[in-house]
């Protein structure tokens, strides 16, 4: 317990963590603000402006086709629609062309909501994720298409929002991976391992207490920067936004995705500091984690598609969303995007990665000269 | 305290060849007191002591450190204290922040933490940071982490660098006081008159191999006893008729000579030059320093450094 103290006490010292915590802080706050900024606390009564905008848009189409000047369209719409435009009278042409050529639907003309959904904004509508698209079925096995519907489907919010808990957490992974990555490195360069040793030569245990601990830190500061930005994003719902869809559930929901970003912080330490041991080098193993981050659906696209349901920063995120891991099939000679399988499945295979990143460390740690 | 049979640790480089640091040390570490431990750069000494600690792998070889095998290192190191080359601690942190991280692997209290930066003389800075400390306080905060534990065998890998003079002075003091208090220090050095001051016993390496042991005095004396000083009224005559004869002699800027020849035989010295007219004023045995015995050992071993 000694040792982990010891770890948790150096975890915490360290300035890039806090300094990492205090840009994200501010990162956060800015957005807040900003949010803030361009949201009102009036809901409008979306239906009545978009029946209102709808019919006037119909009645600008029909006194386009009233015109005379266009008596020649009316001619052709008359015989691409099969009557005989002299029988008709004018009432009977300008209600056709108001219930039928003309016709608006308010759904189309229905303005933005200025309100902030909390509800919805923060994490992704539990009720959106209910729906799974069965999109076509073979008779081995089912194949259903894990698009998911976003909740602008259902309650036409605000774009470009929705979910932005488990999208701010995947991010944060980043940060991770820097803080794991530099742990171990920091003390290559430093020499400090040296120093642990000779109070400690026990490597095995060295190594899997600073596993220990960083997953531990790693998780909490995660955790700690998606709930300051849940709770600016709240507050500002409260003032600037609607609340009222709140409920147990939303907090459940708040919750479990917080504690999933969290625990993938944790495992994305433990991978970060693992490469970097292997490395013994920060930088070599920020670059090689964030740089396959970066390549690795370009690799998948072009020459392993096979790997796509397995790899790591898939998996990662896909249990970080609740969401469903996906693969790619051929089906009637197209790849199309399917189910591969469940969130709790792809935090499994997650941890796989991690642990198969943390054994040749492990190996490599205790073998290892320090000179 | 420590025992080491046979010790031999091989490097392996990219190009395939075998590099040998250590080859078949044999090695036992007595205490009380302090044991020196010397040899060139690149003789192995650090990485003798690195294999000690269990930092490094050996190839072959058994060690022994307070009775128990590297493997079970982990029951003796909270009586073991020890400093390898440089300082090493957290840059960004301040000294007693460093010496409480160390300090909460075996308990040690806070105010352990002060009484031993006070003994290091590192009080007034013990909060600044570590990378704004001078290379001499570098240094004696690295001891200050080995004397945390209030350890039984403390090894030193070059304490004294970076020192000044008054701060070499401060650590032979120290490595002293601790050895009279019980303690069994061995210590790794280049400074080899403070070897000469301080240690009881020694080791020579060279080449990853031990050329002498024993005590200072009787190293010093094996090798390091074989000039003589004369004073004589002629003294370049003299010199000249000394190398004549082959003896390598040497005209100090005092006038006196000295001149390479057991002091056994300083007879015949006396009888040539009385030949030639020249009179011997005064003669006396030069004693050796650790210093000559330590070229000559390293020398003859190196073939010339």
């Amino acid at each position: 317990m000694r040792l982990l103290r010891t770890e948790l006490i150096r975890f915490w010292s360290r300035r890039i963590v806090w300094a990492v915590a205090l840009v994200v802080m501010v990162v956060s706050t800015v957005a807040g603000i900003a949010v803030f900024a361009s949201h009102s606390n009036e809901a409008p009564d979306n239906e009545a402006l978009a029946r209102t905008e709808a019919e006037r848009a119909t009645e600008e189409c029909v006194r386009f086709f009233r015109n005379e000047e266009f008596d020649s369209d009316r001619e052709q719409i008359a015989r691409d629609f099969g009557f005989d435009l002299d029988s008709m009278t004018d009432a009977e042409f300008d209600e056709f062309l108001r219930t039928d050529l003309c016709y608006q639907d308010p759904q189309w003309f229905r303005p933005e909501d200025p309100r902030f959904f909390a509800a919805e904004i923060l994490v992704e509508s539990y009720e959106a994720r209910q729906m799974t698209d069965w999109s076509s079925e073979r008779e081995d096995y089912s194949v259903a298409d894990t698009y998911r519907f976003g909740v602008r489907e259902i309650r036409q919010a605000n774009d470009g929002f929705i979910g932005i808990l488990p999208v701010v957490a995947t991010f944060y992974l980043v940060i991770a991976v820097l803080i794991g990555a530099s742990f171990v490195g920091g003390e290559y360069r430093a020499g400090t391992l040296e120093n642990l040793l000779l109070w400690e030569p026990r490597r095995l245990r060295v190594l899997w207490t600073k596993f220990a601990a960083g997953f531990l830190s790693s998780a909490a500061l995660t955790a700690a920067l998606l709930a300051w930005l849940t709770v600016l994003l709240y507050l500002v719902a409260t003032q600037r936004g609607d609340t009222s869809a709140v409920d147990g559930r939303f907090w459940i929901d708040i919750g479990s995705t917080i504690g999933r970003g969290a625990l993938v912080g944790g495992l994305f330490f433990v991978a970060a500091m693992s490469v970097s041991i292997i490395a013994r080098n920060t930088a070599a193993a920020v670059g090689l984690i964030l740089g396959w981050f970066a390549i690795s659906n370009i690799v998948i696209e072009l020459a392993a598609k096979w790997l796509r349901q397995w790899e790591l920063f898939n998996n990662a995120t896909a249990f970080i969303r609740e969401a469903d891991a996906v693969r790619n099939e051929r089906i009637q000679g197209f790849w199309q995007t399917v189910y591969a399988h469940g969130y709790v499945e792809a935090g499994l295979v997650t941890v796989m990665w991690v642990a198969a990143l943390a054994l040749p460390a492990t190996l490599v740690f205790i073998r290892r000269d320090i000179d | 305290m420590i025992e080491a049979s046979g010790l031999r640790k091989e490097y392996s480089s990219l190009r395939g060849s075998d590099v040998v640091a250590v080859d078949g040390i044999d090695l036992v570490v007595e205490g009380p007191g302090v044991h020196g431990f010397l040899g060139p750069n690149g003789s192995g000494k650090t990485t003798t002591i690195r294999c000690l600690l269990g930092l490094v792998r050996p190839s072959a070889g058994s060690v022994r450190v307070l009775g128990e095998e590297i493997s079970r290192l982990h029951t003796v190191i909270g009586r073991v204290g020890a400093l390898v080359e440089t300082p090493k601690f957290f840059p960004t942190f301040t000294g007693r922040k460093n010496l409480l991280m160390l300090g909460h692997l075996s308990g040690i209290s806070a105010s352990r933490i002060d009484e031993v930066l006070d003994i290091v003389g590192l009080r007034e800075r013990g909060g600044d940071s570590f990378k704004s400390y001078s290379l001499g306080m570098k240094q004696r905060l690295a001891v200050g982490a080995t004397l945390l534990k209030d350890p039984d065998l403390i090894i030193l890998d070059e304490p004294a660098n970076g020192l000044d003079p008054a701060g070499i002075v401060e650590m032979r003091r120290l490595i002293r006081r601790l050895a009279d208090d019980g303690k069994t220090i061995f210590v790794s050095s280049h400074q080899l008159g403070e070897v000469q001051l301080t240690c009881d016993v020694l080791t020579i390496v060279s080449r990853g191999q031990v050329i002498r042991s024993g005590s200072v005095a009787d190293v010093v004396a094996s090798v390091g006893n074989r000039h003589v000083r004369i004073t004589i009224e002629d003294p370049a005559g003299a010199e000249q008729v000394l190398r004549s004869a082959g003896y390598a002699a040497r005209r100090d800027i005092d006038d006196t000579i000295s001149v390479e020849i057991d002091p056994r035989e300083a007879a015949r010295l006396t009888e040539m030059l009385a030949g030639t007219g020249r009179y011997l004023q005064a003669l006396e045995p030069v004693q050796g320093s650790l210093e000559d015995a330590f070229l000559e050992l390293t020398e003859s071993n190196e073939g010339g450094v």
